[in-house]
């Protein structure tokens, strides 16, 4: 087949329906991508993923020695994939492979990241930093500011020690409790359709600074405000709390939460520029 | 941002510790454990974590010594991380233009300090690492 053919199947079976008795399975990983983007086509998205889960398995080997074990590696790992499957664009001229492999990694790190030391956690510890949460926000509204660590000992009756390490421990739980507790939804959208104007300017600066208005992009609405009224309209933790809605420790795990996310994205940027670079293409 | 040097802290605790996944743990509860010493609102401590945290995501995995001395002078809280080699972190810290770029950087760091400290500067230490002194007043 000559390559002008070639070219004229490869757009054929990458778009629209797939001739008579041809399969996902059959088609290369170009046409996948092309009918992924095209046509949002499921089938190829899970095609992509399961050709490329023997890639998740050997990235989440390299890890076995870290006291995890490793099909909780490859979980993570392959959330990663998923992650860059959805978001490879085709006209980057790198492979899939390239642009998944730092993904993939940066998965499994953000997982032992946030495993951290306190794998396994006394359930008294769980259980008093469920009550700090809440002792947090009472004693916030009424103290007009963030508690002391004193102050929290003393409204929880436990040592200082004990409040210490209950903080310590909640970070272990941050990425399943990220998306619970906060306000009402439809007050959220107000606060932001309040901020479009301010967000855009946000994202110039951003820019300017270099923290990559794309990377804020891939950010959700609220993790977007709660980092322009941070960082640029210098509110403090306790004070984007209150004016979202939302517990000032919510606040803290969305912070890092978007700090986290921009920072992978960077990785992943740097990565391909990286392997762009080594292909003499920069 | 200029440090100003304080006199006679309260409390110094020095942390030598190596590189690697349970540094940063330890470090937020040694700070942690301080800031109960020195009345630091949460928040406030928090802010001082996320600055740590930040600092320290710019740096190698492995290999070498970090250090972190705490100490809590009147009405504020110090810490300075030592044993830092990103030399495109200390460019950013010390650049005089507020808005030059962080070349190196996976995230604008200098942007990042500004916002979360109440002062910052960047210590020299044995020529071939450096240290960031970071200062939260407790109000």
């Amino acid at each position: 087949m000559s390559a002008l053919e070639s070219d004229r199947v490869e757009g054929q079976r990458g778009a629209g329906p797939l001739p008579y008795g041809e399969r996902v399975e059959d088609l290369s990983e170009r046409e996948l991508l092309l009918r992924l983007r095209e046509q949002q086509d499921g089938a190829a998205r899970e095609e992509l993923i399961k050709r490329y889960l023997p890639l998740v398995k050997s990235l989440a080997r390299r890890f076995a020695s870290r006291g995890q074990p490793v099909e909780d590696l490859v979980q993570v790992g392959s959330i990663g994939l998923i992650k860059a499957v959805d978001r490879f664009d085709l006209d980057r001229g790198v492979e899939l492979s390239t642009y998944a492999t730092p993904t993939i990694m940066g998965e499994i790190k953000r997982y032992f990241r946030d495993k951290g030391w306190a794998v396994k956690v006394p359930r008294a510890l769980q259980d008093l930093n469920v009550r700090l949460n809440r002792v947090v926000e009472q004693l916030t509204v009424e103290l007009r500011r963030s508690p002391t660590i004193a102050e929290l000992a003393a409204a929880t009756e436990v040592s200082e020690e004990e409040v210490v390490e209950a903080l310590e421990s909640g970070r272990a739980y941050s990425s399943v409790s990220i998306f619970s507790g906060g306000g009402g939804e439809e007050d959220e959208s107000l606060e932001l359709l309040d901020y479009l104007g301010t967000e855009e300017e946000a994202y110039e600066i951003f820019e300017q600074r270099r923290v990559l208005a794309p990377a804020m992009a891939r950010l959700d609405p609220r993790e977007r405000l709660i980092l322009h009224l941070r960082f640029f309209e210098g509110m403090t933790q306790t004070q984007v709390a209150t004016r979202i809605g939302i517990s000032q420790m919510h606040v803290s795990r969305l912070i890092r939460k978007s700090i986290d996310n921009l920072r992978q994205y960077m990785a992943e940027e740097e990565a391909l520029a990286e392997a762009a670079r080594g292909r003499g293409e920069v | 941002m200029a440090v100003t040097r304080l006199s006679a802290p309260h409390d110094i605790v020095t942390l030598h510790i190596a590189r690697g996944g349970s540094a940063l743990p330890v470090m937020r509860v040694l700070m942690g454990g301080m800031a109960s010493r020195n009345d630091l609102p949460l928040d406030r401590l928090d802010d001082l974590h996320l600055a740590v945290e930040t600092l320290l995501a710019e740096e190698p995995e492995s290999g070498g010594e970090l250090t972190l001395e705490l100490s809590t002078p009147a009405g504020g809280f110090r810490v300075l991380l030592g044993g830092l080699v990103n030399q495109s972190v200390k460019a950013a810290l010390v650049a005089d233009d507020l808005f030059k770029p962080c070349p190196g950087c996976l995230l604008d760091v200098r942007l990042i300090l500004d916002s979360l400290l109440d002062s910052h500067g960047v210590v020299d230490m044995d020529g071939v690492s450096f240290g960031v002194e970071m200062e939260k007043r407790a109000s």
